[in-house]
């Protein structure tokens, strides 16, 4: 189990994150998310003892990580952004080195390694240089090092960024086998929205604060509408058409017909506790500012929805 | 014109390497300067006296030695303590006036060349290439001024009284005294035996910091240094686990030292392998740590590899390698001895040419252990505090 206890972070004057709580408990996927520079790594490098804490607050397996970062160290596994391995040793050779800075013997290490490479499906490969590997192999080669001293969890620091969105998914799949195969915990930071649905809980952060922390079907829960939302597409979208939703939104809210408009891209979310009142009063209240719509869906709130609502800014991915 | 700003940018915006570039030919030139600066003659030697005459002309003659520019008296001592200095390497000879000094010169001056001569024992250090010729070149100009003016002066005897069949015998044969040169630890030592104390400490030295200079470097470089400080492994196991590897190597590297030099160019090892073996390693050692040293703060192979390149500099200055440690002011002395450079340079002489037993070399084996520990105790101290 992983509790932080209102986590601060302060680098020089400035406060990098700031509230910060939150319970991990054995075998959860929990995901880390929000936009660049929200504090994800912050929380990441506490996480793995780079930033120092004060006592009590962040308690890993029991052990506090500002007095006994060491015994902390050995039930969690990390894996970096950059894979950060020997690119010159092979994949063998990274998994006994790795390891064995846990004290692990080594006829263990090598056999865990050879069931390491078939899970990660890289058996061929476990005596190949790191360096003639594609990036999505060492990617699973990463995770598999991070994985040789049978950690109690996992830290992955963005580990499908720079990765196409086929291999994305594979890893993920090979993450989520992983989780219920070991019962491994995994703590995973992401910048893509889509990711966050693989995970049990979401930790939201921006701007250095703590959003929310709940499992992704809650967190849309908590929009209006119970998970549903009105999409209006618009034939254009320049500054006239702007203006009069903008009109439109001042409209809808004042009649309490929408609680939140989300203009921001081609499509219009209109985000409302009664749908269906609401889809027959939107059209009626667009004729009234002069504005014609192409269609009209009711469609399933994202998370991308729901970090709107709850930040009231919009997610940017950093790729 | 854009490549030259990103370059100024890139260069000004890592401090320590624009530190390095701006710092480091000051602190190689005022080492050089310094080392030179009091230096007219490069063949400046140092030397004790021995007076066993004590008599008016005897500490004329010594007077004149301590006005001397190609000399430095360092000691005026009994014989015993002077041999003592001269093998522990304080001293590159001993002049030695022997006892009837006063009186046989007095002789020669009244009743000319048929009268028994004055002595002058010239013991020399043969393993250092400057001294054999360095002692009598700066011993013949001091003569000729004593034998002209200085004794004709305590004899009262006016210039113009001296023959001029006497002034040719002085000037040109100088068979007033009798002058013994003894070249000490023997008159075969070849050209390789010499160098071979100058050079391969430097060799050494610099090839541990190369060694061990990119160590911590090159997983910062790789990226992979984060990830295993993330693993229960203390900083000091890296820099010791490292180290420990190229401790090893140096192993090798002392012992094949010696195989090459004592078989293929026939290095005479006087005082025994074992001390030698002992002698290269601890050089090697000490470089292996001021390398582990550079290598926890560094940040780049650039700055490592510019940081060599003025140590190798700054000790080959202060080492002793291009001009002598003695030559040079007392404070620059003292700084060069801080450096194992010197120690090493030592104990090699005392063991190969020299032959002299541990009781010379011993505190420069010391030193050089100590030396390496404390670098090694600032690599673990820096790998602590520098934040990766």
């Amino acid at each position: 189990m992983v509790v932080v206890r209102n986590l601060s972070v302060t680098r020089g004057k400035k406060t990098l994150v700031q509230g910060i709580d939150f319970v991990v408990e054995r075998g959860e996927i929990v995901g880390i998310l929000g936009p660049s520079g929200a504090g994800k790594t912050t929380i990441i490098k506490v996480l793995t003892t780079e930033y120092p804490c004060p006592p009590s607050q962040v308690i890993i397996g029991g052990h506090d990580l500002a007095t006994d970062a060491r015994s902390a160290k050995q039930i969690f596994g990390y894996v970096p952004q950059d894979t950060q391995l020997y690119e010159d040793l092979t994949f063998l050779q990274n998994v006994l080195y790795f390891g064995g800075q846990y004290g692990m013997d080594q006829a263990y290490l090598l056999e865990k390694a050879r069931r390491l490479a078939t899970v990660v499906e890289l058996g061929e490969k476990l005596n190949d240089k790191v360096a003639r590997l594609s990036g999505g192999q060492k990617k699973r080669v990463s995770v598999a090092t991070a994985l040789a001293h049978d950690p109690e969890f996992v830290i992955l620091d963005e580990p499908t960024s720079g990765l196409d969105p086929a291999t994305r998914r594979g890893l993920w799949k090979f993450l989520k086998s992983m989780n219920q195969s070991y019962n491994v915990t995994m703590i995973v930071t992401t910048h893509y929205l889509d990711e966050a649905e693989y995970c049990d809980k979401l930790l939201i952060i921006n701007k250095g604060h703590m959003v929310a922390y709940d499992s992704p079907r809650r967190l849309k829960g908590r929009l209006p509408g119970e998970g549903k939302a009105i999409e209006l597409e618009m034939f254009t979208l320049d500054d006239y058409v702007s203006a009069k939703l903008s009109q439109f939104e001042s409209k809808a809210k004042s009649e309490r017909v929408a609680e939140m408009v989300d203009r921001s891209g081609y499509r219009v979310k209109v985000f409302c506790k009664d749908i269906p009142k609401a889809t027959s009063e939107i059209p009626h209240l667009l004729a009234e500012v002069g504005l014609g719509f192409k269609s009209m869906n009711v469609v399933d709130s994202s998370l991308e929805d729901a970090f709107i609502y709850l930040t009231g800014e919009h997610f940017r991915e950093e790729d | 014109m854009r490549i030259f700003r990103n370059e100024l940018d890139v260069i000004s915006s890592d401090k320590k390497t624009l530190a390095i570039f701006l710092l480091g030919p000051i602190i190689v030139m005022v080492a050089f300067g310094g080392a030179t600066i009091q230096t007219e003659e490069l063949i400046t030697i140092n030397v004790a006296i021995v007076d066993e005459d004590h008599s008016p002309l005897s500490n004329s003659l010594v007077a004149k030695f301590e006005q001397s520019e190609y000399m430095m008296v360092k000691y005026k001592t009994d014989r015993a303590t002077a041999e003592q200095l001269f093998r522990e390497g304080e001293i590159d000879g001993i002049v030695v006036i022997q006892r009837g000094f006063d009186s046989k010169v007095r002789t020669f001056y009244l009743y000319g060349s048929e009268s028994e001569k004055a002595r002058l024992d010239l013991i020399v250090d043969n393993s250092y290439f400057i001294a054999p010729v360095a002692v009598p070149l700066a011993l013949q100009p001091v003569m000729i001024d004593f034998y002209l003016k200085d004794v004709p002066k305590i004899l009262n005897l006016p210039t113009g009284e001296i023959s001029p069949e006497m002034i040719k015998q002085l000037v040109t044969r100088l068979e007033v005294v009798y002058i013994n040169v003894d070249l000490a630890y023997g008159d075969d030592i070849s050209f390789f035996s010499i160098i071979f104390p100058l050079m391969t400490p430097i060799v050494l030295f610099v090839f541990g910091i190369f060694m061990c200079g990119l160590s911590i470097v090159g997983e910062r470089i790789r990226g992979t240094l984060p990830r295993l400080l993330k693993t229960p492994i203390r900083r000091s196991e890296i820099v010791l686990g490292k180290l420990l590897v190229y401790l090893i190597i140096a192993l090798w590297d002392s012992g094949i030292v010696i195989l090459l030099a004592t078989l293929i160019f026939r290095l005479p090892v006087k005082g025994g392998a074992l001390p030698l073996f002992a002698t290269l390693y601890l050089t090697t050692f000490t470089g292996c740590t001021w390398g582990m040293f550079y290598s926890t703060f560094a940040k780049s192979e650039r700055q490592v590899s510019d940081l060599q390149t003025y140590t190798m500099v700054l000790v080959m200055v202060l080492g002793g390698v291009i001009f002598p440690v003695s030559v040079m002011p007392d404070i620059v002395q003292s700084l060069a001895k801080v450096l194992p450079i010197s120690h090493s340079l030592n104990a090699i002489r005392a063991v190969t040419i020299k032959g002299l037993g541990p009781e010379i070399y011993a505190g420069d084996l010391g030193y050089m252990l100590l030396f390496g520990l404390i670098m090694l105790g600032l690599a673990l101290v820096s790998f602590r505090l520098i934040k990766d």
